[in-house]
């Protein structure tokens, strides 16, 4: 056999293995809206299979909902992104919650792989905030309880810029060229950050002429960038080493650098900062519903949220407040999130991505 | 008749012609099944998914269009012109360290020949993050370069380009691959008789042109597969222009990183991967053409 021909047969091989596995994406579940418990306040049975980000399973977080909970066997797995949980999923990995993120759950409800939920089963879903985000319920159907936030505003170096600004303006603001970073793990906050700084107040709904004008926006201020920060690591590391003097971040950063004695201020933008909201669903094919509602209300609950806060996020239940540690507060507080413009679906997001890879490859 | 029994045990019996066959079809059941489970199949797949529509764009079944999007699209060529200029100006820069490097590894250092050998190996399994970090330290605005060069009056300023650029980004590529270009080629180098060279300047040929007509066409082999190792994976590499970048550098390897991790579209990140692999083998075929036209010649 020559050699194109063997290469031929052993794709072909290939293809064939690889079908069946490839192909498994139909779910098998349901969009019918799940029933909310009789009883919220009985514990829970069976299994429940938990999937999320690793922190939202953290020990310090389940353990607690375990005790509650003796005869329930809790079985956790997490992910780096919705978009990986929705392949796994559709994949036909086997979960009963999933975690869920405004700005990136297109892809779990797109696909079906979540079943609406039905807020009376959550108790306290009058005070949890971001109830009315784009995305937490669409088309009278709810697909996710919001339980944890984190704005995006300024993060000055107040020893070294002596007017602190309080616009996302500054970002772009030619006096501080080369001292600048932008979050650049994803293509949201750059986008969104240069809409609000060019005077747009929907940037979560930027047409295609906005778009192009912010694209254009964009390229116009790369010099103004030092870097493009991937992680909280990166830009405490970039603030440290005196690269910048400005950046958009969190609080929850901004706090550990006071703490590392990093002379920053966090500001919220006038604008209104951003958001990233994310919260648990209850998946399509979910075997345990009731259990599914028990840890949503736990993780809904004030004890919960103030343990959350801990993590350096906000608590979206401000009933929480009163519980979560002094030194937590501050950045806990859901007042810092007042005005906040949640990170939801983008109608046109294969363009803003590609808008970024614009910027990043100029 | 004791002797005959005793001839015949040390004879034994010739195995049967179908245990010949067998025989080394089991030792290599194994490692196929393993080339089958842990290559072939991640393979077939990927390239299964690089013909299928992606989840959100609401078809389903055979495409092209993740290889056409990409191949029409003048943003793509552009990112692939950048990465090609960085991962060949990197593999140049590695190869003009690395042969003399080898040369010295192989015939100069005598005792410390190996210990030398180790360090470089040792050097190459530091995490890549810390390495990365590294260089920041020393490349940075008031990193250790900028310091030394600003100390003895060199500069006013600080060089901003060192890091956050293009070239910190060549710096790092070079550093991070050095011991996969010098290995192969120190390998090739230890098969050259040093008496070669001795001939060669008896005969009249300057230290160049035995470099250029004796060294370099014997030690070829090698350092096709320096290229093979070192020069391919450069055009897939994420983390270093991402870390040393800032917002020049952008690369191929970071396209398809972030349309799996960040953008979730597999079919379009497997796509460019495909495309990459094809480009890698036709780099090779034509690395694998000139090595022997050189060890030919």
């Amino acid at each position: 056999m020559n050699p194109a021909r063997r290469l031929a047969t052993a794709l072909a091989l290939g293809c064939v293995v690889a079908a069946p596995i490839a192909g498994c994406g139909s779910t098998g579940g349901t969009d019918a809206v799940a029933p909310a418990p009789a009883n919220p306040d009985k514990p829970a049975t069976g299994t429940l299979r938990v999937f999320t980000y690793e922190d939202t399973t953290a020990p310090d977080l389940m353990a607690p909902f375990e005790k509650q909970n003796p005869g329930l066997t809790v079985q956790t797995a997490s992910f780096g992104s919705d978009e990986e949980a929705a392949a796994k999923l559709a994949g036909g990995f086997q979960a009963d919650v999933v975690e869920s993120c405004l700005d990136e759950m297109q892809p779990l409800t797109e696909q079906g792989l979540l079943r609406p939920l039905d807020p009376a089963g959550v108790p306290e879903w009058g005070n949890l905030a971001f109830t009315e985000a784009p995305g937490v319920t669409e088309n009278g159907k709810t697909w996710v309880v919001p339980l944890s936030a984190g704005p995006q505003g300024l993060i000055v170096n107040a020893e070294k810029v002596k007017d602190v600004p309080h616009s996302w303006k500054a970002l772009f603001d030619p006096a501080y060229a080369g001292e600048v970073s932008l979050e650049g793990d994803y293509e949201l906050p750059a986008i969104a950050e240069a809409a609000l700084a060019m005077g747009i107040k929907e940037p979560m709904r930027l047409s295609k002429a906005q778009l192009e004008e912010v694209s254009a926006f964009l390229d116009e201020h790369r010099s103004q960038f030092r870097s493009l920060w991937e992680a909280d690591s990166d830009l405490v590391n970039l603030f440290k080493s005196g690269e910048i003097v400005l950046s958009d971040g969190g609080p929850g950063v901004a706090a550990r650098m006071v703490e590392a004695g990093i002379p920053v201020e966090w500001i919220a933008p006038e604008e209104g900062p951003l958001s990233w909201v994310c919260g648990l669903s209850i998946t399509a094919n979910s075997q345990n519903v009731e259990a599914a509602y028990r840890l949503i209300n736990w993780q809904a609950s004030p004890r919960a949220q103030a343990i959350r806060a801990d993590n350096g996020y906000v608590v979206t239940n401000p009933k929480a407040m009163p519980l979560v540690a002094p030194a937590d507060k501050a950045t806990a507080d859901p007042a810092t999130i007042a005005g906040a413009i949640p990170e939801s679906r983008r109608p046109n997001e294969r363009e803003w991505v590609h808008v970024f890879q614009e910027f990043q490859a100029q | 008749m004791e002797a005959a029994t005793i001839a015949g045990a040390a004879v034994g019996r010739r195995p049967s012609r179908l245990t010949r066959l067998l025989r080394p079809l089991a030792f290599m059941t194994l490692p196929t099944a393993t080339l089958i489970v842990l290559f072939l199949i991640p393979m077939g797949i990927l390239f299964v998914y690089s013909f299928e529509y992606g989840p959100l764009t609401g078809s389903s079944g055979f495409t092209l269009t993740n290889f056409t999007g990409f191949l029409s699209e003048p943003l793509y060529g552009r990112i692939a012109w950048t990465t090609f200029q960085i991962a060949t100006i990197a593999m140049l820069a590695q190869l003009l360290f690395a042969v003399p490097l080898a040369y010295v590894l192989a015939y100069k250092a005598g005792r410390f020949e190996l210990p030398l050998l180790l360090a470089l190996v040792l050097a190459d399994e530091l995490n890549p993050m810390v390495k990365i970090y590294a260089w920041r330290m020393l490349l940075g605005r008031d990193g250790l370069i900028n310091e030394a060069l600003l100390r003895i009056g060199l500069i006013d300023h600080p060089i901003d380009a060192l890091l956050f650029s293009k070239f910190a980004v060549i710096v790092v590529l070079s550093t991070s691959y050095l011991t996969y270009t010098v290995i192969p080629i120190y390998a090739s180098m230890k098969a050259v008789d040093a008496g070669l060279f001795e001939a060669a300047l008896d005969l009249g040929a300057g230290w160049f042109t035995t470099f250029r007509r004796v060294l370099l066409p014997l030690i070829a082999p090698g350092i096709f597969i320096a290229l093979l190792l070192v020069y391919v994976p450069l055009f897939t590499d994420f983390a270093s222009p991402t870390l040393v970048g800032g917002t020049s550098g952008y690369m191929l390897g970071q396209v398809v990183a972030d349309e799996v991790l960040q953008n979730g579209n597999l079919n379009g990140g497997a796509a460019m991967s495909i495309l990459l692999l094809v480009g890698a083998a036709l780099f090779s075929y034509v690395a694998y053409r000139l090595s022997r036209v050189k060890v030919e010649s």
